[in-house]
């Protein structure tokens, strides 16, 4: 049977229940995002994706405490029972 | 005159020592050279106050401009307002925004900007109703509050609707961070609200009955139609802004180590939970708030049900106060900011700065380099919410230790000898932003004609790992195509959560859009960016002319000499030779002279700036 881990999801002040995301053992932080992007719901999809452009929106992420930007997302390797943040574009008043 | 849409045609001029008003004509070249709002202000303010010009003497000039979009439904630029004046804080070129709907109401009224000169012999107001311009008494109004002399002088106008911006006590006592206030919306940085208190104006009031003329009104809905919806796709401005508020971002600046913590001694603050966006939503929100044209309704009225300060109601506290009265004071109660965030609006004085005074104080009370016998018998510890209650009124009020806070950062680092403990740049406290974690947004705060601000240069794009932070390679070009964006915005007017919709990282087709819809100008993105230099370098020569240079573009001490000390950004600073280095690149990509920091006299010339040459001694 395939190993699989669950990594704890938030989106930053979107959600604030957050979601959780299994994931295949190995994955890395790119997975994540393709798994969010691609076939979670279109609330979640909205939060990540353009639905004008279809460009992305979202570049950053604290994987626990340490953040990432995701255009490096391949090189993060997640953990059964990490912590991800995802960062909104926003930059105070 | 002015043949383009969306200007009003004129600029209403009040001198108060005279007791005149008369109207000035704007003109095709200053739309095309200037735009407006900020591009219009910085023209007047260095063409009309001289030189080392008394900030707070009748020299000054206090300007309100709008731009072509005010009073449209250009989303989340239709309603803003720009001040300008020299800064009794900074003694150089300030800048200072504010939402609600007064820009509007003045465009509505026919006019592009207000300048007043000079200094009534008496506390007055403002009367705008259209033509109908009139200085009148406001010795009923002095000594208020600023939301009560709002709602008194509104219930004392002939009819209702006008839109209305005054100063509390803090502004006529001429403190240093005075701000002003219109509705529940601050011009908050550098002391405009002194500027108006040295001119004994308490008030305005203003309204209009006019339209803003566009080239063609369909295909203008047609476009403000087509951003609203781009309003809608984005997370920040659909979700986050429209919940929250500014607060949404405690949280996870925290989480990043980079929320100023003590007067930044640290960048993480233990109590951030108990200040964030997730508690001030459910334990205070009340309802929603917004500006004129804006479809975001970023603002939060807050209010405590109980406990020792209940009662308190506020548009408020932003992520800026929640750091600069919260964890950079140590103070971890949120009720007490909310408090805070709503005293500060009545006495009429900037949180940020405020907040940038009092935690150095209390960093300096507690190395005992400030002590009782300062402060009147206070103990300026950290973590006391009571303690910044008091400083607050004592600042509003110029009272006891006040006296010495509401003067600045600065000042207080001069009489203390404690210039390492001073986070500001050019005079002004620097916000909620690390400079030595943002290497970005330092090199803005650096290279800011304002000071110490995020909005010449923002730290969004770096923030949310759009663009590496702390990389200091390039950080030169990265800004100065944030602070054409953000200067460009200044002469729209346009609200900063706009840089999602519009552009993060520069100036972009969505503007010269805006340009094109409102007022009917065809301008390229490269001609747009010309617009941004001009104003730019016109404020950096009235600085110039106030005796500023290179050693003014730079950064707080504990920026380029103290790394970070823990948590998840431990290390993390702004190496001196680096920045040094940028900076040399900085000058150089705008054509501005390296030694001096001035724009070359080529660069003037290029940017139709002749008149400025002499003045540089060129």
């Amino acid at each position: 049977m395939e190993k699989r881990i669950t990594i704890q999801v938030r989106l930053e002040g979107y959600l604030p229940q957050g979601l959780r995301v299994s994931l295949k053992k190995g994955a890395v932080l790119q997975d994540l995002w393709e798994e969010l992007t691609n076939n979670c719901s279109d609330e979640v999809r909205h939060y990540f994706i353009n639905s004008q452009t279809g460009e992305p929106q979202i570049f950053g992420a604290i994987v626990n405490t340490e953040f990432w930007r995701l255009e490096k997302g391949k090189e993060k390797t997640l953990l059964d029972g990490d912590q991800v943040l995802f960062l909104s574009p926003i930059g105070g008043g | 005159m002015v043949n383009y849409g969306g200007y009003g045609g004129k600029i209403l001029r009040v001198d108060l020592t005279a007791r005149k008003v008369y109207t000035q004509a704007v003109t095709d070249r200053m739309a095309k050279l200037f735009l407006g709002g900020n591009g219009f202000g910085i023209t007047l303010l260095y063409e009309e106050v001289p030189a080392q010009a008394d900030p707070l003497g009748a020299e000054n000039l206090l300007l309100f401009m709008v731009g072509p979009c005010q009073g449209t439904r250009v989303p989340a630029v239709g309603s803003r307002t720009a001040v300008l004046a020299k800064s009794p804080l900074t003694n150089l070129f300030m800048d200072s925004y504010f939402g609600g709907n007064f820009g509007a109401q003045l465009k509505y009224a026919g006019y592009d900007g207000l300048v007043i000169a000079g200094k009534a012999a008496r506390p007055v107001y403002l009367y705008i109703k259209d033509e109908a311009v009139e200085i009148r008494d406001a010795s009923d109004l002095w000594g208020k509050n600023t939301y009560e002399c709002q709602v008194e002088l509104a219930d004392s106008l002939e009819e209702k609707g006008f839109s209305t911006a005054c100063i509390g006590p803090a502004g006529e006592r001429e403190v240093k961070m005075a701000c002003i206030i219109s509705g529940v919306h601050a011009a908050g940085r550098g002391g405009t609200g002194a500027v108006m208190g040295s001119k004994n104006l308490k008030a305005i009031a203003v309204k209009g009955s006019r339209g803003v003329a566009v080239p063609d009104i369909k295909a203008l809905e047609q476009f403000c139609d087509a951003l609203t919806e781009r309003f809608k796709s984005n997370p920040a401005t659909s979700k986050v802004l429209p919940t929250y508020g500014t607060a949404a971002i405690v949280g996870a600046n925290n989480k990043l180590g980079l929320f100023g913590s003590k007067n930044w001694q640290s960048e993480v603050f233990e109590e951030a939970d108990k200040i964030n966006g997730d508690t001030l939503r459910e334990q205070y929100f009340v309802k929603n708030s917004a500006c004129f044209s804006c479809p975001i309704g970023c603002g939060k009225v807050n209010y405590v049900r109980q406990g020792k300060y209940h009662g308190a109601l506020s548009v408020g506290p932003e992520y800026e106060t929640l750091w600069s009265l919260g964890s950079n004071c140590g103070n971890g109660d949120l009720a007490s900011l909310i408090a805070a965030d709503r005293l500060c609006d009545e006495l009429g004085i900037d949180t940020i700065s405020c907040g940038g005074a009092i935690a150095m104080a209390m960093e300096c009370y507690e190395k005992g380099i400030i002590t009782a016998e300062d402060t009147g018998g206070l103990a300026l510890k950290f973590g006391n919410p009571d303690t910044v209650l008091t400083l607050l009124k004592q600042i509003g009020y110029r009272e006891g230790f006040g006296r010495i806070l509401g003067e600045g950062t600065r000042a207080m680092a001069r009489q203390y000898n404690a210039k390492e403990f001073a986070y500001e740049t050019k005079g002004l406290e620097i916000p909620a932003h690390s400079p030595r974690g943002y290497l970005g947004m330092a090199m803005g705060y650096a290279t800011s004609n304002r000071g110490g601000t995020h909005q010449d240069g923002r730290p969004s794009a770096e923030r949310a790992g759009a663009v590496a932070r702390t990389d200091p390679q390039g950080k030169s070009r990265y800004i100065i195509d944030v602070q054409r964006m953000t200067t460009l915005a200044d002469c729209l007017i346009a609200c900063r959560f706009t840089e999602g919709i519009f552009g993060v990282t520069g100036i972009t087709q969505d503007m010269s859009d805006i340009v094109k819809y409102v007022t009917g100008m065809e301008k390229t993105v490269e001609e747009l960016v010309e617009i941004a230099d001009r104003v730019y370098a016109l404020e950096r020569a009235f600085n110039a002319r106030e005796g500023t240079s290179r050693k003014d573009d730079t950064l707080p001490y504990r920026a380029f000499n103290e790394p970070i000390p823990e948590g998840p950004s431990k290390g993390q600073y702004f190496p001196r030779e680096a920045f040094e280095k940028e900076l040399d690149d900085y000058y150089l990509l705008r054509g501005w002279d390296r030694q001096t920091g001035w724009p070359t006299k080529e660069t003037l010339l290029r940017l139709e700036l002749a008149e400025v040459v002499k003045d540089l001694g060129y």
